[in-house]
């Protein structure tokens, strides 16, 4: 046996020990190789586009939370100095600032398209519901990462955000003192929002974007409905 | 299926049909779309990538693509605010032009345009209320909202009302709209409401982005300038009144209500008082921070008074509201 043969057996042999203790390769392959329908476009690539920039959001994230400073009084410092003092501390800062920008423009793209395409009708609902609720906490993330320069704009824009917050009914004031972390505006609101940006919603979004994942694989794509050369698209399936 | 035994309904039919002409004239996922995937994330990464270096160089550097500049070179937020027209006395702006030269020993960069946005602004200080609320642009459409629901009896309606209706229909949508159609062109009233919606969101983020600087105030006469309301209201750093109100013609439409014409609603000092203080006390749902602690007693009574003259001005020279 040549010495390639005896490499791909052990890599065979490796690959079934993994299987056999974890069953994740059989998930990749029900990922990876299945059959999409013919009738998709560029737009069916918005999905997987965000995916890469939710990633690029959990990576840039991360470095700037070994060099960001959760206070009110090194916050903002902290801010200019990854800005301006470390080595590439400005292409981190920036990429997770715009990356948040282009993230929105992105969700609203795809729920469009998604919309056009009928993708939430029988069986997709719970997809669509998910895709909703994913985009409510990408604001919501967009809300309390805001704050997190501690510049006057993002503070007072934060106050007058929390104070309407704080005017809803029943659960107002509670969710007032939630999210201010007290009675106050004090630098208090810098931990809590730290937090929510950082651990709650992102936990949150990262459950969520899997059960979006495993649904639309689980379902399969919706095609665009005006290919009507794709079988997938067969007329008995509209009417 | 939970039940095999259960017969399946048209819709369920019409599924497997799909997912069996899927599985039978479908293309591969992977390579075929992995690889246009992929190709659409790294144009994404790249638009992202280019946005932050335009940013950098632009608000750091003071150059289009010249990101060579780091440390006491990169431009403070105080630099940038001259830059971006922020700090627009004079006298200022030539000493911050002079304090770059002497730390950077480079010439101030006076063609430097900031059309993405600043590094950073100056540093949050709760406690003096310079206050200039502007949010990030995505929410712009909801800052929008505040505007147009400025009247106290509607603002809980655009503070809380409208956003929750708007998620509550996009969660329900599947559940409304039930028909198996998906051409667009066969469902007249979806793609009407999707192509409403998007004008109406685009239009009010941009209405929300244009609510611009602080002009000069018109239409008071000499006794209500001469009041020391006036110059609380206007010129006061702590109070910022103009960043969300009018008066005259001068200052933001939003998010709260023009005052021009406050005294007409007849409200009274005290009411003015009590929601200088605290707004939510008089306006359930008020977006507005209080006030109390920020302004001394004597001077949200002297905001109060000179708020009670605006339309009203021959109050201006009552005693009950100048003195």
């Amino acid at each position: 046996m040549g010495i390639t043969q005896q490499a791909r057996n052990a890599a065979v042999d490796v690959a079934d020990g993994i299987e056999d203790r974890t069953g994740l390769i059989g998930y990749h392959r029900w990922f990876l190789f299945r059959n999409v329908p013919r009738g998709i476009s560029i737009w069916h690539s918005l999905g997987f586009a965000l995916l890469v920039v939710f990633v690029l959001q959990a990576i840039t994230g991360a470095i700037l939370a070994m060099y960001y400073q959760p206070a009110a009084n090194t916050a903002y410092e902290s801010i200019v100095a990854i800005t301006t003092q470390y080595d590439w501390g400005w292409v981190v800062r920036g990429m997770h600032k715009w990356g948040a920008s282009v993230m929105i423009v992105l969700l609203f793209l795809h729920m469009a398209a998604s919309f056009v395409m009928g993708a939430y009708r029988y069986p997709r609902e719970l997809t669509w519901i998910t895709g909703v609720l994913i985009f409510a906490l990408m604001m919501g993330m967009g809300f309390t990462g805001y704050l997190l320069v501690w510049d006057n704009r993002a503070f007072w824009a934060t106050v007058v955000g929390i104070n309407i917050n704080g005017t809803a009914p029943f659960l107002g004031p509670y969710i007032l003192d939630f999210l201010r972390g007290g009675p106050e505006y004090t630098g208090q609101i810098i931990a809590r929002f730290y937090a929510i940006h950082m651990l709650h919603i992102p936990g949150a979004l990262a459950a969520l974007i899997g059960l979006h994942i495993y649904l639309v694989t689980r379902l399969g794509v919706t095609p665009a409905p005006w290919k009507t050369d794709d079988p997938a698209n067969h007329p008995e399936a509209w009417s | 299926m939970t039940d095999p035994s259960k017969p399946l309904n048209d819709r369920q039919r019409a599924f497997l049909r799909y997912k069996q002409a899927t599985k039978e004239h479908g293309r591969p996922f992977f390579p075929h779309e992995t690889f246009t995937d992929t190709v659409v994330g790294v144009v994404v990464v790249g638009i992202i990538l280019t946005l932050t270096v335009a940013w950098y160089s632009m608000a750091g550097c003071g150059q289009l693509w010249d990101i060579s500049c780091s440390g006491d070179q990169v431009l403070t937020a105080h630099e940038q605010a001259v830059i971006t027209g922020e700090i627009d006395d004079e006298a200022e702006i030539s000493k911050v032009k002079a304090g770059f030269t002497e730390r950077t020993g480079r010439e101030f960069p006076e063609d430097a345009r900031i059309v993405l946005e600043p590094l950073y602004e100056e540093k949050a200080d709760p406690a003096t209320t310079k206050y200039h609320p502007r949010p990030e642009w995505y929410f712009y459409f909801l800052f929008y909202l505040l505007v147009i629901f400025s009247s106290p009896s509607l603002v809980l309606m655009g503070t809380i009302g409208v956003p929750t209706l708007m998620l509550v229909l996009l969660l329900a949508w599947p559940f409304l709209d039930r028909s198996r159609e998906r051409r667009p062109s066969r469902r007249p009233l979806a793609m009407t409401a999707m192509v409403v919606t998007a004008v109406v969101l685009l239009s009010f983020t941009w209405l929300g982005a244009q609510s611009g600087k602080v002009g000069g105030v018109e239409g008071l006469t000499d006794e209500q300038v001469a009041m020391p309301g006036y110059e609380l209201v206007v010129n006061d750093s702590r109070g910022q009144c103009l960043a969300c109100h009018m008066v005259g013609g001068a200052g933001n439409s939003g998010p709260g209500p023009d005052l021009s014409e406050e005294a007409l609603l007849n409200r009274g000092i005290e009411w003015q008082i009590e929601h200088l203080k605290q707004p939510t006390s008089q306006i359930p749902g008020s977006g507005m921070p209080a006030y109390e602690g920020v302004f001394s007693e004597e001077e949200i009574e002297a905001v109060a008074k000179f708020l009670e003259t605006l339309g009203m001005p021959e109050r201006a020279t009552d005693p009950e509201y100048a003195s």
